[in-house]
């Protein structure tokens, strides 16, 4: 397992890809904090922190783990080195794990330049002061790192699964589409009022359609209640990209679950990879 | 005699399709072992079995003594190396680099050993160049310097002459001579190419459908396919007892034929064989060359038939 590892490694700070992912999202933080710095200079009296943009370049890190793992895991599919491992006496549990750890590390890496240069910019006073204690800071960078892991659990899945590079690179960016997809549904469903303004319509004089707001408030019907919001909460907690998007929101209502988060993303990638393990164990290698 | 590699009617099902049907053969330690099949006949899918890529559907196999479905089948599998129908290197990366990560996946703990290796497959110039821009033939020298890291004593080689050139067959053919005789490499090579195969293999084993056709060395297919004088007589054993007198080597087909392997005085054992009573039927040169044995081997259903029973 060590011989892999060592072997992959070095295949991954050899990787061009590797490097330009991180190049990526170095370069979404880095414009994130420069918009954060020109609406200072341009406001100077608006205190605006940089608490919401710690992450914003992390929702993006799941469609940017695509192509890489993608391209990554696909390449030694397609070269036939996968097979080669196999050939010299590597247990197909100890090549799947070893891509994943390699995948996972890469992805954590990624993760620590996109929130580094966020941080690296409020310390040397390019931004302004986090709001948030660091206590909080430190919290959410250690949860979102499990749920960034479980990301990479799932795409490396896909992508050990699917031996030409193209299906797997094209499988695993639907994937990571389809969660954000999912998060931004859920969230939504979820923050949807249980009453709305009720509203009268009529036609003006003109032909005009005229909306009056009335004083009283009717049920809204997108509101989800009884099993169905159980389901949806459940699913925007244990879902690693709807994680991600809770950290950039309220602080208090993330601090009562974040105890829940990492138990939820470390779940999934036991699930995942046990799962991945067993059909690559079966898989028949060409 | 010692066995590389033994496998007991190995069965491969991919849905409907039997690619492999009750394979049985053996690898004896220190041959070439060619092994000789149309396209499909399932000399791929054997090696991919060997290999660990896939699973036999029944029946098994043994490597070094160790059962497939023995969990020490892995550490067997580092005593062998392979190259299955293109070689697995990485293109981005030079030929050095590319053994240098083999070593590192065989846990190899110095690249010791790197240049001698670029040496033997004569890419010892190839620097800076990334193996995407080799050539084929060069591309399939480095999957067999590859394969060869870690010094291991079994050789698998699949199709590996396909689309290389005059040139670069004989530098593959050269390069498989030179491991088997200089570092006693066991190497089983398939190949429907039938011609360069005669050139290399000690050992041969026939394959159809699936099924092992026949298992024969390069003696015994030198021997069936030598010149010879067929003969048919009225009296076999009459024939035989000239022969015999006459020193003359020969092989009894059936009760009236037999092939005659050196230039007989015709006069002389016509008139001793005249003197036994026995007739000459009719007598003709025969030559069969082994694309000739082959496809008598595999021409037809009843020869798998035969063979199996």
């Amino acid at each position: 397992m060590l011989r892999l590892l060592r072997g992959d490694f070095i295949r991954l700070f050899k990787s061009r890809i590797f490097l330009l992912s991180v190049f990526v999202m170095f370069g979404l933080s880095a414009y994130a904090v420069f918009v954060k710095w020109s609406d200072s200079k341009m406001f100077p009296d608006y205190f605006d922190p940089p608490d919401h943009i710690l992450f914003s370049g992390t929702m993006y890190l799941a469609v940017i783990l695509a192509v890489f793992i993608g391209i990554f895991i696909g390449t030694d599919h397609s070269f036939g080195t996968i097979r080669s491992k196999a050939v010299i006496g590597h247990s197909r549990a100890a090549v799947y794990v070893s891509n994943l750890i390699v995948c996972t590390a890469a992805g954590l890496i990624m993760y620590a330049v996109s929130i580094g240069v966020v941080i690296i910019a409020a310390c040397m006073g390019i931004t302004r002061k986090f709001e948030m204690s660091p206590a909080d800071i430190s919290a959410k960078i250690l949860i979102n790192a499990f749920a960034v892991s479980a990301i990479t659990a799932i795409l490396s899945a896909v992508s050990m699964l699917i031996t030409s590079r193209t299906a797997g690179v094209v499988t695993a960016a639907a994937l990571s589409f389809a969660m954000i997809i999912a998060a931004n549904t859920i969230d939504y469903r979820l923050m949807a009022e249980e009453y709305m303004n009720d509203y009268e319509i009529t036609v003006s004089d003109d032909g005009g359609i005229v909306y009056t707001q009335l004083d009283t408030t009717i049920k809204n019907p997108k509101y989800l209640t009884g099993k169905k919001r159980k389901i949806f909460s459940f699913a925007h907690d244990f879902l690693p990209v709807d994680q991600i998007m809770q950290s950039t929101g309220e602080t208090q209502e993330y601090r009562e679950k974040q105890v829940r988060f990492p138990l939820y993303s470390l779940s999934l990638i036991a699930a995942v990879t046990a799962a991945g393990i067993l059909c690559f164990g079966k898989k028949d290698l060409k | 005699m010692e066995y590389v590699l033994k496998t007991t009617d190995l069965c491969k099902h991919y849905r409907h399709f039997m690619a492999l049907n009750g394979l049985t053969m053996c690898v004896p330690k220190g041959s070439i072992y060619g092994l000789v099949g149309k396209n499909g006949a399932g000399k791929t899918t054997l090696i991919r079995l060997i290999c660990g890529l896939q699973f036999p559907t029944s029946g098994e196999f043994e490597l070094y003594g160790v059962k497939n479905s023995d969990k020490a089948i892995l550490k067997s599998r580092r005593r062998m190396g392979a190259v299955v129908e293109t070689p697995s290197i990485y293109l981005d990366m030079t030929a050095e680099e590319n053994l240098k990560m083999q070593y590192c996946f065989l846990g190899l703990p110095c690249f010791d050993g790197i240049t001698e290796l670029l040496n033997s497959v004569g890419l010892q110039n190839t620097g800076r160049k990334k193996a995407g821009n080799f050539s084929l033939g060069m591309k399939q020298r480095l999957g067999i310097a590859a394969a060869l890291c870690g010094s291991p004593d079994f050789l698998v080689l699949d199709e590996p002459i396909n689309g290389l050139d005059p040139q670069g067959i004989i530098e593959i053919r050269e390069l498989i001579l030179k491991l088997n005789r200089e570092q006693q490499i066991t190497i089983l090579i398939s190949s429907h190419i039938l011609d360069e195969l005669s050139r290399l293999a000690t050992h041969y084993g026939f394959i159809d459908s699936g099924r092992m056709v026949r298992e024969m060395s390069a003696q015994e297919l030198e021997a069936a396919c030598r010149k010879c004088v067929r003969m048919t007589v009225t009296n076999i054993y009459a024939l035989a007892r000239v022969l015999d007198s006459m020193g003359i080597e020969y092989k009894i087909l059936d009760s009236t034929a037999a092939d005659v392997y050196s230039k007989p005085n015709l006069t002389k054992l016509t008139l001793a064989l005249a003197k036994a009573d026995c007739e000459i039927l009719s007598m003709e040169d025969h030559n069969e060359n082994l694309e000739g044995f082959f496809m008598g081997l595999v021409g037809g259903d009843n020869n798998a038939q035969t063979a199996q029973r």
